[in-house]
Formats: structure tokens, C-alpha cells, sequence
């Protein structure tokens, strides 16, 4: 099971629209996905119709694994299941705090789904707690949306010096533009130069897009609405390109 | 039950299929939005109708491993068997040239690796013939989110398409949202539906009195430890009587090689049950039934040698280089002929008096009132007997182990087989009576060494095989130069094969023969002494 981050510190940069759009484009290449909603604004469930559970359901549980999987809600596409957004994931923070090597326990509750899904995506609360980290040293792969602009040029780099301070593995950090508009000059530039600094950056450039804007009023994602637009296309080459890096 | 709309219904349970009876001649879609109310939007389907074709092997392999195999406009679909539903489909393939019979057949790779295990070496053979009319729908709440889906499916006998043999629902409600399932189930209950028990397939199966059934060469007996061991083997040998009968119609039809197989292994039970529990019946009649039995064994020898032959034949070239496999190819023809014409004989013999007469006295002698007088071990206890030939045959198995070696002839090692093949049929003859968890290594133990030793027989027996094909063939005219050093390869990787057992055997037969087996042999089937009575206290003087 591959666990594949959507993670920025700066909030608005198409990582909720990454999130979706790539666990329904893994689900069409026959895996089997689970979309985990670990940002308290729901914004993923709310694209696929789910609605936020009145309580996280905990009782009666023997682990925190347990209690995930109680959770889980199919979507409306066989083969991609959601676990949605809840205010208890506030507590989450407080949750791995006390239990013992904090940092890494997500990684051993995740596992606990290992049987029933090929591939988990996390849509990541967009900033840096304790939580964060568990995302960090859980995931194979974390996708950063970066605007080509300026100021996330610069979230991204933040991003990279956090990793390094923690001596966490740069490798697994996967940059890729997105809202990206072709008539900007400044997008223009930033996307010529900023994969030659940082060559990791993905091939794949998710457009800005009105489509994507309206996921919130169709509540689906656009590999759904509109198979063959080219936001769609730019998702479906983002997750070939994710799939060669994860299974070469 | 025409004209009627059955759904299944069990607590609603995520993935568990759910189906009710319908009352009603048919289900409008506004009836079911109506008996659901204000909180669903149901949206359906069109309905699709399909004529199948539904396959499975004798032993209903593909059934009882939760699946369904069909056929349906000239493809063959794998699905899952959903609490008797066409579930979800695993995979397919068009019908290329013949329609398959076996698992080698299939060209998709997913089906052949899907169905390797439920056919094994048996044909697939059409099992029932309908028409399914299915509709299905998704039943969405206020945020037009689907909490549940639903099928209608109505069965159609294939040669009636107007009369319904019947109608069926089930509910599906989606992981996390089972609460709203036991809503759906509710409504549907409400507006006349009612509870059923079982889906669409098996139902249909049963009214055509084809039932799956479970079938196996190891059945249980209903054994006791106390049971008279007379009667304990007639149990045992009318069963397997029953499983004879029961294999000879698939030989007669020749649908694939098992039904021989299992009819053999049945015979040579039968027999060495009669021999392994002596004096259960009368000496003379035990030599009667010996004599019948393997008359009946040996009219198939040369057909299953010329099975195993066959069907190994991939095996036999993958010990060859690429360049002289084609050479062994016209053998095989040789033997396909060889195979019917033997085939035809065997036929012949299974519908002849003789035969007939043979399996009438047979069963006459296992009659509950077989009239036989008393013999020394007619009403013994059977538990205490049979642990006694248990012991006693691992004791024989001890006591050639030091003598196996690297220069011990293949006749002495076939030996050391048959002891090992007598005791392991004693040990499942009356496995009702053993201790499961005492005798479950000691099984494995044995099944370990068997195996060794019957891979050894069997690189014995075809190297024999092979030199008789070849003196007989070596004079005649026109023979492909080709063949001889085919066959000399073959023959020298068989005996390197077999020779590389021998180590295999030595160490499974040491471990069989340890301490710790040996031990526990002693302490589960020993027989025990009681000891001698105390005498009359001496008088005092």
C-alpha cells in the first residue's frame, strides 16, 4: 500500500483539487484508493457528496486503526472510499502527541488498511504541527502544488529547508505547478526556471482552470464532470507520472 | 413462485447481499421511490437482458469457491457469487475457435490464474441455461450522494422467455452508510415485500434439481471408538462403493481424467481396508472381494498410465532442449491413440455382465444384512483395533529406515511407499477417531515422506514407461531419427530426477522415524496393557 501525500503550507493552491482528482484517476487505473480528509475545512468529502459525520466513531474500538476503517465511506465510485473530514481530526494533534514515538505512528495506523487499498491519498492540513510530520514520515510520495508565482516559489522552498533541518528524506518531496496560466508572463518564467533549480519537479502542469473552479457546484471531480477537458488530461498525466516514480 | 418479486434479507451488513420476494407482478420505479418516500432519489437503469450459460466442473469447484463462471453472446465472464447474485465480474474472454473445457484453454491470463485452483484437471461443463433480466438502480439522499444501490433481476427458463421462473431484489448499501440500507430494507418490507432466503442462482438451481453438492474422496463416516469394527467397515466401504458408482459415468463419457482417478482410489480403499482391518469378515470372503477388486482395478491400469503420461506431457518436454522437444510429439499421438482405443475398452468393460455382476455381488456383500457369520474381529471394539494396526504399521516403517540407502533397489523403496500408503489410509479411513491435534503432525509428517516417495515411483514407473514404448517402436520402419535421443534424454533426466529423490527420502523418513514422531506414535496409539489382575490375597499362614 503507497500512501501519497497533497500537501502545502500555503493554503489556495489547488491541493484539495490535487487530492481528488488524483485518487479518482488512481481508482480508474483499477487501484484501489482510499481518500483521507485530514483537513478540518472537509473540502474533499465535500467534492464527493460525503457528508461530514456528526461524530467521529470511536466507541467501542480497539485502536485508532479500527476506529479509521469504522469510518470509511464509499464514494459514488466503485473503488474509491473516503474517510471524511471530522472535527475530531483537531484532536488528531493531541492524539499522536500522547502516544510514544509520536512522529511516526501514522504510518502504523495507516497500515492497518493495508489489506483493503492499493494506494491511501491524504489531502494535509496546510500548515506544520506535529501532524504534519506524521504525514511526512508516512507518506512515499508528497505532492506539492506550487502557483508559479513568487511567494510559492518561496513556500516551497521553506518546505525544503524544514526537511532538511529534520533530516527528513528531500527525495520523497514532489513539486509540481498548478494553477498554472500560460498567458501570465511571470507564470511563463517561473515555469522555465523554477524545475531547472529544482529538478525534481513533475512534467505534468495542472492549468488553471474554470472547470476545477466548479467542482464545488457539481461537487465531483473533474476526471467525473468532464472526462475530456484539458485540466482532466493534465490529472490523469500527473497520476502516470506518480505511478512511474512509485512503481519504476 | 412465477410471477413473483423475491429480495434477500439478512441484518443489513456492508458487501452482504440482501434479497426480498415481491409481491407485486412487477416493480414500477415509482413504486419503489414511493415505498422509499421524500429522503431517496432513486435513479434506475436500463434494464439489460442476457442469455447465460452457466459452467462449472464436477466437483462444483468454481462454486463453492465463491464464484460463477458463464458464458453469455460468446464470452466467458468470471464473477463473484454474491450470496447466490452475479456479483461483481473478475474477468473475461471471447470464445476464440472451441468453446474451453479446461483451465489450460483460457487464453486470458487472469482467468487462467482466477481458475487454477477450482478446475484443477477437471472439465467445465454447462450447468444451467437462462435468461437474466436485470435492472439496476442507486438510491441517493438530499446531497445526491448514493447511500445504496439496488438490483431487480428476473429469471427467465431459457426455453420459456414469457413465463418468469422468478423475480428478485436485493439491496447493496454502501460501506458507511449501512444505516440508510436498513432504511431501504425497511421501506421495501412495508409495501409488501417479504423475506428470502436464498438469490436468484442458487433458487434456480434447485427447481431444476441441480443443487450444488459437495464432493469428496475423504467423506466422514460417522465413526465411533465403540462402533463393532465389521460395522464400522462396512460404513466405510459402502461409502466408497457409492463414490465408485458415482465416478463411472465420467469415465463412460470421458469427461476428464479424475472421474478415473478418484474411481481407482476408491477401489484400492475399499481393498485396503478389508486387508488393513483383517478378520472383519470371514478369511475366505475378505480373498473373494480382494480378487473382485482388483480385477476391477486392472482393466483401467493401462488408461491411467497412459493419462498420467499424457497429461505430464509439458512437464516431459520442459526436461528436453528446445530443438528436440517436437521429437516426442508424435509418441504423444501415438499414446492419444493408444488412449482410445483403451478408452473404448475400458467403456466396454464397465458395461459388460461381467462388470455389472462383479459390482452387484460387491454391493450385495456390503448389504447392512450381508448374512456373513462372525469372524475373529467382527465385533471388536473398532477404536482400540485400528489404533493396534496403526501402531503396528509405523512400527514396519521404523524398521526398514536404517536399510534405505543410495544403493538400495527401487523395488525396496516402492516398499517402504506401500507401507507408508497403508498407514496413511488407516490414519484417514478412521481420522473420526484420532485425537485431531496429537495426530495432526504426525499426518503431515507422513504426507511429507509419502510425497517424496511417490515423486520417486513415479520417475521409476515412466522411465519404464518410456523404454517399453521404445522396444516396441525401435524396429519399426521410418522412424525419426530424432526420437531415440529424445526418448534417451528423457529417460536419463527421469533417473537423475529420481536418484535426486533419494536424499529427500532418506531425511523425510529419518524425521518420520525420530524421537519425537516415534514418541508420539507411542503415546497416541500404543495399545495399553492393563495390567494383570492382583491374585487372592495369600492366606495368612
Amino acid at each position: 500500500m503507497k500512501i501519497i501525500s497533497a500537501y502545502s503550507i500555503k493554503g489556495g493552491v489547488g491541493k484539495t483539487a490535487l487530492a481528488v482528482n488524483l485518487a479518482y484517476a488512481l481508482r480508474e487505473t483499477g487501484r484501489r484508493t482510499l481518500l483521507i480528509d485530514l483537513d478540518p475545512q472537509g473540502a474533499a468529502a465535500f467534492y464527493f457528496r460525503v457528508d461530514p459525520a456528526g461524530k467521529f466513531r470511536m466507541k467501542n474500538t480497539r485502536s485508532f486503526g479500527e476506529g479509521l476503517r469504522r469510518n470509511i465511506r464509499e464514494s459514488n465510485y466503485p473503488g474509491l472510499d473516503i474517510l471524511p473530514s471530522n472535527l475530531a481530526y483537531r484532536h488528531l494533534d493531541i492524539l499522536l502527541d500522547r502516544m510514544e514515538k509520536s512522529r511516526k505512528q501514522l504510518r502504523r495506523v495507516l497500515d492497518a488498511l493495508r489489506e483493503e487499498y492499493d494506494v491511501v491519498v491524504l489531502d494535509c492540513p496546510p500548515n506544520i504541527t506535529l501532524l504534519s510530520e506524521n504525514i511526512f514520515r508516512a507518506s512515499d510520495l508528497i505532492l506539492v502544488p506550487v502557483i508559479p508565482t513568487t511567494l510559492s516559489r518561496r513556500t516551497f522552498e521553506q518546505l525544503l529547508e524544514f526537511f532538511r533541518d529534520k533530516g527528513l528524506p528531500e527525495k520523497i518531496l514532489v513539486p509540481f505547478f498548478s494553477m498554472a496560466q500560460s498567458r501570465n508572463s511571470l507564470h511563463r518564467e517561473i515555469l522555465a526556471s523554477l524545475p531547472l533549480a529544482h529538478p525534481s519537479f513533475l512534467k505534468s502542469v495542472i492549468p488553471y482552470s474554470a472547470e476545477i473552479e466548479k467542482m464545488g457546484l457539481r461537487r465531483m471531480p473533474v476526471l467525473a464532470s468532464a472526462p475530456s477537458k484539458p485540466s482532466t488530461k493534465a490529472y490523469r498525466a500527473l497520476c502516470a507520472e506518480i505511478l512511474n516514480i512509485l512503481e519504476p | 413462485m412465477s410471477g413473483e418479486i423475491a429480495m434477500d434479507v439478512e441484518p443489513v451488513v456492508a458487501g452482504v447481499p440482501q434479497a426480498f420476494l415481491i409481491g407485486a407482478e412487477d416493480f414500477k420505479e415509482d413504486q419503489l421511490a414511493g415505498a422509499l418516500g421524500p429522503d431517496f432519489r432513486v435513479g434506475f437503469e436500463r434494464a439489460k437482458a442476457q442469455d447465460l450459460t452457466f459452467f462449472d466442473t464436477f466437483e462444483w469447484g468454481v462454486w463453492f469457491r465463491e464464484a460463477l463462471l458463464y458464458e453469455s453472446a460468446g464470452t466467458f465472464h468470471l464473477a463473484r457469487l454474491e450470496g447466490g447474485w452475479i456479483g461483481q465480474e473478475l474477468c473475461a474472454e471471447e470464445v476464440r475457435e472451441a468453446s474451453p473445457g479446461f483451465v489450460w484453454d483460457f487464453h486470458n491470463p487472469c482467468l487462467r490464474a482466477e481458475l487454477e485452483q477450482p478446475l484443477g484437471l477437471r472439465r467445465i461443463v454447462p450447468i444451467a441455461e437462462f435468461r437474466i433480466v436485470r435492472r439496476l438502480a442507486e438510491l441517493s439522499n438530499a446531497s445526491g450522494k448514493i447511500v445504496c444501490r439496488f438490483e431487480l433481476a428476473t429469471l427467465f427458463p431459457v426455453n420459456h422467455p414469457r413465463s418468469p421462473f422468478c423475480r428478485l431484489c436485493r439491496i447493496l448499501p454502501l460501506r458507511g452508510y449501512e444505516d440508510q440500507g436498513a432504511r431501504v430494507r425497511k421501506a421495501l418490507l412495508a409495501s409488501g415485500c417479504s423475506v428470502f432466503a436464498e438469490g436468484p442462482m442458487p433458487s434456480y438451481l434447485r427447481r431444476l434439481g441441480n443443487s450444488p453438492r459437495r464432493y469428496t474422496i475423504r467423506p466422514a463416516f460417522g465413526l465411533t471408538p465403540g462402533l463393532p469394527a465389521r460395522e464400522a467397515v462396512l460404513r466405510i466401504v459402502r461409502r466408497m462403493l457409492d463414490l465408485v458408482a458415482e465416478n463411472e459415468p465420467g469415465i463412460v463419457r470421458d469427461q476428464d481424467t479424475e472421474f478415473l482417478h478418484d474411481y481407482r482410489i476408491c477401489l484400492r480403499k475399499i481393498r485396503s481396508v478389508i486387508t488393513l482391518i483383517d478378520g472383519v469378515f470371514p478369511a475366505e470372503t475378505t480373498a473373494r472381494l480382494k480378487k473382485i477388486l482388483s480385477g476391477l482395478a486392472r482393466a483401467t491400469n493401462r488408461l491411467r498410465d497412459l493419462d498420467v503420461c499424457l497429461l505430464a506431457r509439458g512437464e516431459y518436454a520442459g526436461h528436453l532442449p528446445a530443438a528436440l522437444r517436437p521429437a516426442l510429439e508424435p509418441m504423444f499421438a501415438d499414446f492419444e491413440a493408444e488412449r482410445a482405443v483403451e478408452l473404448a475398452a475400458v467403456v466396454r468393460h464397465l458395461k459388460s455382465s461381467p462388470c455389472r455382476r462383479r459390482m452387484r455381488e460387491l454391493a450385495a456383500l456390503f448389504d447392512k444384512d450381508c448374512g456373513l457369520p462372525p469372524s475373529q474381529h467382527s465385533d471388536a471394539a473398532v477404536g482400540p483395533l485400528v489404533f493396534k494396526r496403526i501402531f503396528k504399521r509405523y512400527r514396519k516403517i521404523r524398521n526398514v529406515e536404517g536399510e534405505l540407502g543410495a544403493d538400495t533397489p527401487d523395488e525396496a523403496v516402492h516398499e517402504v511407499r506401500i507401507q507408508g500408503k497403508k498407514l496413511r489410509y488407516l490414519m484417514e479411513f478412521f481420522s473420526e477417531l484420532l485425537p485431531a491435534g496429537d495426530s495432526a503432525p504426525l499426518e503431515k509428517g507422513l504426507r511429507r515422506l509419502q510425497n517424496r516417495l511417490g515423486n520417486f515411483n513415479d520417475f521409476s514407473v515412466h522411465q519404464k514407461f518410456f523404454l517399453e514404448y521404445w522396444s516396441r517402436k525401435k524396429d519399426e520402419p521410418g522412424l525419426a531419427s530424432e526420437l531415440p535421443l529424445a526418448l534417451g534424454g528423457l529417460i536419463t533426466a527421469l533417473y537423475l530426477r529420481q536418484q535426486e529423490q533419494r536424499k529427500d527420502i532418506q531425511s523425510a523418513l529419518a524425521a518420520f522415524c525420530g524421537r519425537e514422531v516415534s514418541g508420539a506414535f507411542k503415546r497416541t496409539f500404543k495399545p495399553v496393557i492393563p495390567p494383570a489382575p492382583a491374585g487372592p490375597p495369600a492366606e495368612a499362614a
